[in-house]
């Protein structure tokens, strides 16, 4: 990149087609969306005896046909699975129940508010929902699993049992190569050829492709229809070139710029038409289309400002499918943290920096729209040029949360370690939040669970009694007055995380072979490298790498409670085990000298002090290695991963008061790699030395760490350069991931009292952007209340 | 050897080059009015009660072996502390629960000093950082400094010092070896003035300032920005042009008044009326004063990030 392209780059501004394409999405309501659902029921009803992936593909296919579509005249890249934007689209065949019991509140919830037509409410209740009683994911796996999920949740929360899974990266450069049609063609080919036992697999994708491919041709139709009665002659224009773009791409693949954007856009659409999941991820998209990109420039068929004004179109785009989650998984995963996880920079398939003029002009987009969608990811890797690492620091400056931050020097060896090749750890790209998975041939499983070790210890240290709730739920292995020594209740707490991890493993393994059996996937299985050639869906294994991510939390709060019991009870013994568990089964009501002292006294994890880091290295260590010997459902691996994306505080609310002064129900330390917040008080610096101290091997499902600085740090050139430094050490720390807000606490707090004039302010709130407006108020509180860097 | 300092800062971005630690020393030869370090002035150890961490649960009193604690009820401050009484001993701190009750500053080894300064060595090889040396004033603990500074150096870390000059200039010396870059500060050019607000007058520090400059060792130049008193027309002119007397083309920083210190006057029981109705000078202010570096040809360090002093951790 030379400096004369850099600076073309630097001076676009954003157009008024942009500005008035987002200001119209922001200000349409958000609705409950049930045509889909009525669509698939009827289908269900109507071909009883059909395999499932046949009535999953028929299904798809005849949502295409008949769902309402839109198209607003001055959007250049079209199409949505909705004719809304942003609708919670009811996903029946997933799971239903629970909106049975939550549609008259959807409104009203703390978290992801939708508007509910009364109409629809009765619909749902009349059409829908007693046709699914009992057939659903949701009701499937209540009814093998219910009991166990309960007993164990409070230690183990299972993901995935209402909902697709998602959380993939489709081979996206392969639709744009060959495009739909071949890909239908060769399906077709292939169906002719198969053995008698992959014959309805192969059915099952025609299906879905031909209802895709009919789908596109109807945006076709409808701009055509709308050119033709267009009275602005700029509006006709690109309304007719709608038409076009979008009949050629039912013939053929893209050749343009454009129309390669647009038929990754109606790839995702599909996708979230056939899944209804969180998360499909575009992936490296600098890369994969950086050849259309280029030869559009080289023959002077389009400019940076053109190129960059469709890019932002396809941010607004992003930022168009919301997806809808119940009450509790909205508090879990807050804010609609939808996924189009778009990777830039990194390095290429030699091993050679592969940022190029579209990471730019991706950067450039963010900076222009801000908003939730796209996840962007930056790539780093030492080889990273100055000149991206400094213009990533300057979009984050700007404090919409992205880029954040992903190494490669510690990412592409920990996928190695997977057992994923060189070529393809290399061209890794990143899932929902921060979760890492290879390109096109992978279904990572990446939020399989989430694993609270926080509530293990607490189990440990109290008999296996919840503190919250006093039902016996762990093993009886004592309490923290019958340990004799630090290295018996490590033993006892060992002990205590085996029990459960097994127990997860179990219930993971029964919740993927329900996918598989409930929703496979056709039209999704046509993009994952792999199960063509297996004829397999992708549910069922069809996928290259099939692996299985649960997360270790947290980390911060281990440390923090082991090193305070370590200290105070065993080596300096001045609190005596008794008065510890009095304290904690109290929430401190009557000791909050205890708590002070266990707060201030104590060294606490993201303060480079080796030995308390030390014990947070061990036991995501522990857990880890527990997680190697395991094979998952689908032939595949099962492996850590440190985020909790917003689940530390309803994590939080079913720990009791812990030995690190935190009180009962209160949020665990946020993000996954962070600190306890407030907690890390030796700077920033000395935070990345202590997450660096866990191996970042341990973290190949991914890893979540949280920053905050001010924007005064941004305002020179001499501040984004040593930020760009930061970054740069980050890198040679081997750390996987970083990400910062960059806002001011005062922004904060009158976001807080007038959403109304906040209403575009976004926040990281963890792996992912959403609206700090619509963050429920103790989510809120809990993003003012970390600590910050800056002012020194 | 052993000194007695404030703390260790990590990530410190304005007290030089690049991302630094900076080792902020006790004792100081001036007593500015304004100082922005009150704790650094003296090279002891206080006792520091801070009301608001205070869970007034009596620990300290109990541990008190000198009976020096008080706790009366509701009355203010919630701890009286009997400094004739007071040892030192550090039992209360210890005890203390929360952080109401601290020492001002620690005793630390030079070795274990320099251990915390190099922990961030790839922030300050990336960024072409390093350690800072501020106070206080180095010159008051010089062979503490100077084997802290050497250790670093060892390590091939970029070193820094922040010193007011006020001191032997064979001291001062002493430090060049090991000393890459020398932040000076300069007050005021008037001795008379100088000695009001300082309480020493400033003739030994202009001739280490011309010494220094002499030697040829990397030099910024510092000038607080105190309204009124070192922020006047005046007073920058006639530094400005000493400076290019001495130390022709010479790079110079403002630091503008921090009015944040005052708390840190009001913790120590000290008076805060110097800083009652103080305020930072404007953006316009900086630049008109600018003008006049300028024009005696040095050139003006401008960071806009900065905000001057050692500002509480929170």
């Amino acid at each position: 990149m030379n400096d004369s392209v850099l600076g073309t780059i630097g001076e676009l501004a954003s157009t008024s087609r942009i500005g008035m394409l987002k200001q119209r999405m922001l200000d349409e309501p958000r609705f409950l969306s049930i045509e889909q659902a009525r669509i698939v029921t009827e289908y269900y009803k109507s071909n009883p005896e059909e395999p499932r992936n046949i009535q999953r593909a028929g299904s798809f296919a005849e949502t295409l046909r008949r769902i309402e579509i839109r198209i607003d005249s001055l959007e250049l890249i079209v199409g949505n699975r909705t004719s809304g934007v942003r609708a919670g689209v009811v996903s029946p065949e997933a799971g239903i129940s629970w909106v049975d019991d939550e549609i008259e509140r959807l409104s009203e919830r703390p978290q992801d508010k939708f508007e509910v037509r009364s109409a629809d409410v009765d619909r749902f209740r009349q059409e829908i929902l007693p046709f699914w009683k009992g057939k659903s994911l949701e009701d499937r796996v209540k009814a093998a699993l219910g009991e166990e999920l309960s007993a164990i949740g409070k230690v183990a929360k299972i993901n995935q049992t209402d909902h697709s899974q998602g959380h993939i990266c489709p081979d996206t450069a392969d639709w744009l190569a060959r495009g739909p049609r071949a890909i239908y063609a060769g399906i077709l080919e292939k169906q002719k050829t198969a053995a008698p036992v992959s014959c309805d697999f192969y059915r099952g994708m025609a299906i879905a492709l031909a209802g895709a491919l009919e789908f596109i041709g109807r945006y076709a139709e409808l701009a055509g229809r709308m050119a033709a009665g267009e009275v602005s002659a700029e509006n006709r224009t690109n309304l007719t070139e709608i038409a076009r773009v979008c009949r050629k791409l039912t013939m053929e693949p893209p050749s343009s710029f454009r129309e390669a954007v647009q038929s990754l856009w109606f790839l995702f659409v599909l996708l979230h038409a056939e899944s209804n999941a969180s998360s499909f991820s575009p992936g490296r998209a600098d890369q994969y289309l950086y050849g259309y990109y280029e030869n559009d420039i080289a023959k002077g068929l389009l400019d940076r400002a053109a190129a960059l004004e469709i890019i932002e179109s396809l941010w607004l785009k992003f930022n168009q499918i919301v997806y809808l989650r119940n009450s509790s998984s909205a508090r879990y995963f807050a804010g609609f943290p939808i996924g189009f996880n778009v990777a830039i920079g990194g390095l290429d398939e030699l091993g050679e920096d592969a940022a190029n003029e579209l990471s730019y002009l991706f950067l450039k987009a963010q900076a222009h729209i801000g908003l939730p969608q796209p996840n962007l990811s930056a790539r780093l890797s030492e080889k990273s040029s100055q000149s991206f690492v400094q213009e990533c620091a300057r979009v984050i400056g700007l404090g919409s949360g992205m880029p954040q931050v992903f190494n490669d020097e510690s990412i592409v060896p920990a996928l190695m370690a997977r057992g994923i090749s060189r070529e393809d750890a290399l061209n890794y790209a990143i899932v929902g939040c921060v979760e890492l998975t290879t390109h096109g041939n992978a279904l990572g499983w990446s939020d399989a669970a989430m694993f609270n070790m926080v509530k293990a210890l607490e189990l440990t240290i109290n008999n296996g009694i919840c503190l919250l709730s006093g039902k016996q739920i762990g093993l009886d292995l004592g309490s923290l007055e019958d340990y004799e020594s630090y290295e018996a209740l490590e033993a006892a707490f060992e002990k205590q995380m085996d029990h459960f991890i097994e127990r997860m493993i179990k219930a993971c393994d029964r919740v993927d072979r329900l996918h598989a059996e409930v929703l496979p996937s056709p039209f999704l299985s046509t993009v994952i490298d792999g199960c063509v050639e297996k004829g397999l869906d992708v549910t069922a294994g069809g996928a290259r790498y099939n692996l299985s991510g649960i997360q270790a939390i947290q980390p911060a709060n281990i440390a923090d409670s082991l090193a305070a019991i370590k200290q105070c009870v065993y080596v300096e013994r001045n609190v005596r085990p008794e008065e510890a568990l009095a304290a904690i089964r109290s929430d401190y009501a009557e000791n909050e000298r205890l708590r002070q002292y266990l707060i201030n006294k104590v060294p606490k994890y993201g303060n480079d002090v080796d030995w308390v880091d030390e014990i947070a290295a061990k036991w995501v260590d522990h857990f880890a290695r527990r997680m190697a010997g395991y094979t998952n459902a689908r032939g595949g691996a099962y492996h850590s991963g440190l985020y909790t994306v917003s689940a530390h505080v309803p994590m939080g609310q079913n720990v009791g008061a812990s030995l690190d002064g935190r009180r009962a129900k209160d949020p665990l330390a946020d993000g996954g790699m962070s600190a306890m917040y407030g907690r890390d008080r030796a700077g920033p610096t000395a935070l990345l030395r202590s997450v660096s101290k866990i191996n970042s091997e341990n973290g190949s499902n991914g890893t979540l760490l949280n920053m905050k600085f001010l924007p005064e740090f941004f305002r020179t050139e001499e501040g984004i350069a040593k930020f760009a430094d930061f970054l740069r050490t980050f890198v040679r720390l081997r750390i996987n991931h970083v990400q910062f807000n960059v806002i001011r606490k005062e922004d904060l707090l009158a976001a807080k009292s007038h959403p109304e004039e906040w209403r575009s302010l976004t926040v990281r709130v963890a792996g992912y952007t959403a609206y700090f407006a619509e963050l429920a108020n103790d989510l809120q509180d809990e993003i003012i209340a970390r600590t910050s860097y800056g002012e020194v | 050897m052993d000194g007695s300092i404030i703390d260790i800062k990590r990530f410190t971005l304005h007290d030089g080059q690049g991302i630094r630690s900076t080792l902020f020393l006790k004792g100081c030869g001036l007593r500015c009015a304004w100082c922005q370090n009150p704790e650094g002035l003296e090279t002891g150890i206080n006792l520091w009660y801070l009301e608001t961490q205070c869970i007034r649960c009596g620990v300290c009193v109990e541990s008190c072996p000198s009976d020096a604690l008080r706790m009366d009820g509701e009355s203010h401050p919630f701890i009286q502390i009997n400094r004739q009484r007071c040892t030192l001993c550090g039992d209360c701190v210890a005890a203390c629960p929360t952080t109401a009750l601290s020492f001002d500053g620690r005793v630390i080894s030079a070795a274990a000093a320099a251990e915390t300064l190099l922990r961030d060595v790839e922030f300050y090889r990336q960024s072409a950082g390093g350690i800072t040396i501020s106070g206080g004033d180095p010159l008051v603990q010089p062979d503490f400094a100077i084997e802290v500074l050497e250790i670093c150096r060892k390590a091939g870390v970029h070193t820094a010092i922040e010193t007011c000059l006020f001191g032997n200039y064979e001291t001062l010396e002493r430090f060049v070896p090991c000393t890459d870059l020398f932040i000076v500060d300069l007050k005021l050019d008037d001795s008379a003035l100088h000695l009001e607000y300082t309480h020493r007058d400033n003739k030994l520090i202009k001739r280490n300032y011309a010494a220094l400059a002499r030697r040829g060792v990397e030099l910024l130049t510092r000038i607080p920005l105190i309204p009124g008193i070192t922020a006047t027309e005046s007073n920058i002119s006639a530094l400005a042009r000493f400076i290019r007397e001495e130390n022709p083309g010479a790079r110079v920083e403002f630091v503008n008044f921090n009015p944040l210190a005052r708390n840190k006057y009001a913790l120590m029981n000290r008076s805060t009326e110097f800083f009652d109705g103080m305020v930072p000078l404007s953006a316009s202010g900086i630049d008109a004063l600018q003008k006049i570096l300028e024009s005696e040809g040095l050139v003006v360090v401008r960071d806009h990030t900065r905000s001057s002093g050692r500002s509480e951790v929170a």
